[in-house]
């Protein structure tokens, strides 16, 4: 299945759920786990993720290379040796840093957007692109902090990164809702903005509240806000693959299906929108 | 400043909750911290099960300080946790919790190992660690008929689902024999 020819929905895949995954109607239903998850060296999970794989399409989203600090190229070997085995449709990463001199925060954490950081990870997504033999798509993180020292807009720097390096973007409309109200500015601005011809995946999350910040947890349903926004982007850009991303707090698989068959439904809409 | 300058002191902040920082530098430090101590007990169920919540992720954030991860694959992570069992004060009470942490050990490397060959670990107890682990592993609450004696246990993996058996002295000493 070409699924930039025919943009479906996905969900992330938990292990609670593999059996339900393998026996989903693969009717377009594709699958994306996190690629750290499967970085061992045998066992019931990488089984799981051959039978999964065989029937619906994947896609490996990393959350540790640490593009805006130092590659680390054993972890790349590692990334590499998933992607050739399971030949995702697509390998994602993030616009952040999460392992520095060694240690390795579990969290995608930011930094300013100087020209300087622009180069580092410019180098670094040639360096995973070279690694893996194609290109790979980027997503834009959640923001609770106004840093110092700001040289570029993200999406001229995500624009930017991806005019030099040939990667694709990964659009996480619930990152820019989020991050909107952390920062006080207008998430329908940045997804109307958002460079639609670069976006090759879209992710829609839930978030939770805590005291003034909203926090990109991934552990409540999709809000309405951003199924708005979801609305509102796949109108004026087109059907993209879209991913239904829930880590915490999960749910009966059929929840989870509900929300699929909602961003399905998106999907198929322009179409009929044009045609109107 | 450098962004490897921002980096070092994002870090330090990250670590020293004393260090000052906005309020919304919070979320990081939660989230962070949190990663650690859910992988923790992810990877520790039947230590957690058996101390409860509360009390396993006191002990978390503190074995989460002294020994952060160091790679991102976090299905690996809390290599020396029984260790740390061993020399965490409040654990005195609780003399079989390093062994029940030592076989949810071997039961996560046993689920990561590569297929061939089968992946196998043993070990001996002085105290029944293997009966405590195995009925707190499949949900079992009411420990209070366990048998106070020494046993061994068997952890392995023959084909795709992690198996374990109970092991008497002289099934140990073979094994142990080159």
């Amino acid at each position: 299945m070409n699924l930039n020819a025919a943009p479906s929905a996905g969900l992330a895949l938990k292990p609670e759920h593999y059996a339900e995954a393998l026996a989903a109607p693969a009717d377009g239903l594709w699958f994306e786990v996190h690629a750290e998850n499967y970085m061992v060296r045998g066992g019931p999970r990488l089984a799981w993720l051959e039978a999964i794989s065989e029937r619906h399409p994947l896609s490996l989203h990393g959350v540790g290379l640490s593009l805006a600090a130092d590659v680390d190229l054993e972890h790349l070997a590692r990334l590499a040796e998933l992607t050739r085995r399971f030949e995702p449709w697509l390998v994602s990463e993030h616009l952040a840093w999460s392992a520095w001199r060694g240690a390795y925060y579990p969290d995608l954490l930011p930094f300013p957007r100087t020209s300087a950081a622009l180069a580092r990870i410019v180098d670094n997504v040639e360096r995973v692109q070279d690694a893996l033999g194609r290109a790979i798509a980027i997503e834009n993180p959640s923001h609770y902090l106004a840093l110092e020292g700001q040289e570029w807009d993200e999406i001229d720097f995500l624009a930017e990164l991806a005019r030099r390096t040939g990667c694709g973007l990964l659009l996480d409309v619930n990152n820019v809702f989020v991050s909107a109200r952390n920062l006080g500015a207008s998430a329908e601005a940045t997804i109307d903005a958002f460079p639609g011809e670069l976006v090759n995946e879209i992710h829609l999350a839930g978030h939770s509240v805590d005291g003034a910040l909203l926090i990109d947890s991934h552990d409540a349903p999709i809000a309405p806000e951003v199924w708005a926004l979801y609305e509102r982007l796949i109108a004026r850009i087109g059907a993209r693959p879209t991913l239904i991303e829930r880590d915490g707090n999960l749910p009966a698989f059929s929840v989870l299906a509900a929300e699929w068959a909602r961003a399905q439904a998106v999907l198929r809409a322009p179409a009929l929108k044009q045609a109107a | 400043m450098t962004l490897a300058a921002f980096q070092d002191r994002f870090v330090r902040t990250l670590l020293d909750p004393e260090l000052p920082a906005p309020p919304a530098f919070a979320v990081y430090r939660n989230t962070v911290i949190k990663g650690c101590i859910d992988a923790l007990q992810a990877n520790y169920p039947a230590v957690a099960r058996l101390v409860g919540d509360e009390w396993f992720r006191a002990a978390a954030l503190r074995f989460v300080r002294e020994h952060p991860p160091r790679a991102p694959m976090l299905v690996e992570y809390g290599e020396g946790f029984s260790a740390f069992l061993e020399t965490f004060a409040p654990a005195a009470k609780l003399p079989y919790l390093p062994a029940v942490a030592r076989l949810d050990r071997f039961w996560t490397e046993c689920h990561v190992a590569p297929d061939e060959p089968p992946p196998v670990r043993w070990a001996w107890f002085e105290l029944p660690a293997y009966s405590i682990w195995s009925r707190t592993r499949a949900g079992d609450t009411d420990l209070g008929d366990i048998e106070w004696r020494a046993e061994g246990a068997l952890v392995t993996r023959p084909n795709d689902v992690v198996r374990w058996i109970a092991l008497e002295r002289d099934q140990y000493l073979l094994l142990e024999s080159p």
